[in-house]
């Protein structure tokens, strides 16, 4: 059995504690703030047996799904390309880093204009952010190959496609790991905020309607929710990464 | 026989400056010379990697002007892939190059791990080596394509002082095996003297150190000689 996290597991509950008690002495910005009991009573009798709460949560894992999915379907080649091809480089790179420093909300009007549903372009934006982080992460890989792995392989009389299958695309799998780590939480992040803009649907709205209705309960039950399916997504990454890299095993 | 004649490179500054020397042939060769002293340099432009801006290197009359399996460099940093089982680090360079069929491949890389005593590593990868271990697949990597010349890029360094001694040791009782016309570049005196037959200094300055030392000590199986590169 794995070993349980003793001092973790103290941290939560006395996270949980130091919640209740300024909760229920109503210490200053705590006023509207619901303790955890409420919540715990809230999610037990309103959101457990509800569809809708579970549909927010298939709607956003769905969004976040796609978003992802695409991102490093489209961004692992173009990095490839852009590391390895100068001419590709050259033309393509210089787009590249004039988009990359555009928040991903900031393409929330430009993609509902473009998109012919909410919903594609919800996907889109979540699309965005892991987006370029992925095509920056293998680009510098490539360019980062260490010279002397290529040198050899050329010396025992490999050829350029073997060199790249056999060399350059696995020496990019550990930067892909750490791309897919950072996108993973950019795409919840993104997600969420494209939900509370532009959405009737997922995790994002869930918290929004809990604040425009002034139900604490249904923010906190949103709010613990998006960070439980956060965690789960970087759970999936993670067993992915190791399957990608048994040497680190 | 490898031929070097009249070599130069610079780069921001010059590196080497009309460089000649002969390795004979099935001759342990030491290059020895203070860092920055150009000895990787020289190592590279014999394994094909590096063009020299001036100057002829050869071998067997042949030019050297691309890399190839004939000359096969280990470096100063292992250069092992990490992705890679020792095994198929091993097989790399004869299904690369087409040269065995997998199943060849495969029962010639066992044979040599078995021979360098990696066996049970076979299916561990580098990172889960030793240094000295990590060394040793690299030798075996490069013997399985049977190279003519083995340069070995201060091979050693950042060994601990035991397995330092052992894996020098190691080498020299492969090298008495084989005979293979070896290049052998170390920044170290003592290792010089340990592992050279015949040494090539690129620094005026151990001309004399080795003066000195030739006073005091006795080399029976290893002749130190050589001059100024």
């Amino acid at each position: 059995m794995k070993h349980l996290n003793w001092r973790g597991a103290v941290s939560i509950a006395g996270f949980i504690l130091l919640w209740t008690l300024l909760a229920r002495l109503k210490a200053p910005g705590f006023a509207e703030i619901p303790d955890p009991a409420a919540v715990g009573r809230a999610f037990w009798d309103k959101y457990l047996p509800s569809a809708a709460y579970w549909r927010s949560w298939a709607v956003s894992f769905e969004r976040v799904g796609y978003g992802f999915l695409a991102s490093q379907l489209l961004g692992i080649p173009l990095g490839l390309l852009l590391g390895t091809r100068r001419l590709f480089h050259d033309v393509v790179y210089p787009v590249v880093e004039l988009l990359r420093p555009i928040p991903p909300l900031a393409w929330v009007p430009l993609s509902i204009l473009f998109w012919p549903t909410a919903e594609l372009s919800i996907v889109f934006i979540t699309f965005i952010g892991p987006f370029f982080i992925i095509v920056i992460n293998v680009h510098d890989a490539v360019r980062g190959a260490r010279k002397e792995h290529l040198w050899l392989a050329r010396s025992l009389g490999a050829s350029p496609s073997y060199i790249f299958r056999r060399i350059i695309l696995p020496s990019v799998i550990p930067a892909v790991a750490v791309g897919m780590t950072l996108g993973i939480a950019v795409a919840w992040n993104v997600v969420i905020a494209a939900e509370m803009i532009a959405s009737d649907a997922g995790l994002g709205r869930l918290t929004w309607e809990g604040y425009v209705s002034h139900t604490g309960t249904t923010v906190l039950i949103g709010m613990i929710s998006i960070g439980l399916a956060g965690y789960l997504s970087t759970l999936l990454v993670t067993y992915a990464e190791k399957r990608m890299m048994p040497w680190q095993r | 026989m490898v031929t070097v004649s009249g070599l130069s490179k610079r780069y921001s500054k010059e590196v080497l400056k009309d460089l000649s020397f002969e390795l004979e042939e099935g001759a342990l060769t030491v290059l020895m010379g203070p860092s920055g002293c150009g000895k990787t340099t020289v190592a590279c432009m014999l394994a094909g990697y590096i063009a020299p801006d001036a100057g002829t290197l050869a071998i067997d009359g042949r030019p050297i002007t691309a890399a190839g399996p004939d000359r096969l460099m280990v470096f100063q940093e292992t250069a092992l892939w990490y992705w890679m089982t020792v095994l198929d680090n091993v097989m790399f360079g004869p299904r690369a190059s087409g040269a065995m069929s997998a199943g060849e491949a495969r029962e010639k890389a066992l044979g040599l791990l078995r021979k360098f005593g990696l066996h049970e590593f076979r299916d561990k990868y580098p990172g889960q080596l030793s240094g000295g271990m990590r060394r040793r697949v690299e030798l075996a990597q490069a013997m399985i394509n049977n190279p003519r010349l083995m340069i070995l890029d201060e091979p050693f360094r950042g060994l601990d002082v035991m397995t330092r001694g052992l894996m020098q040791e190691y080498y020299l009782d492969l090298f008495a095996e084989s005979r293979r016309t070896t290049l052998f570049i170390t920044s170290e005196l003592e290792e010089a003297l340990v592992m050279g037959e015949r040494v090539l200094v690129m620094d005026e300055r151990y001309l004399e150190l080795k003066r000195q030392l030739m006073a005091t000590l006795y080399l029976p199986e290893h002749r130190v000689d050589g001059g100024s590169a």
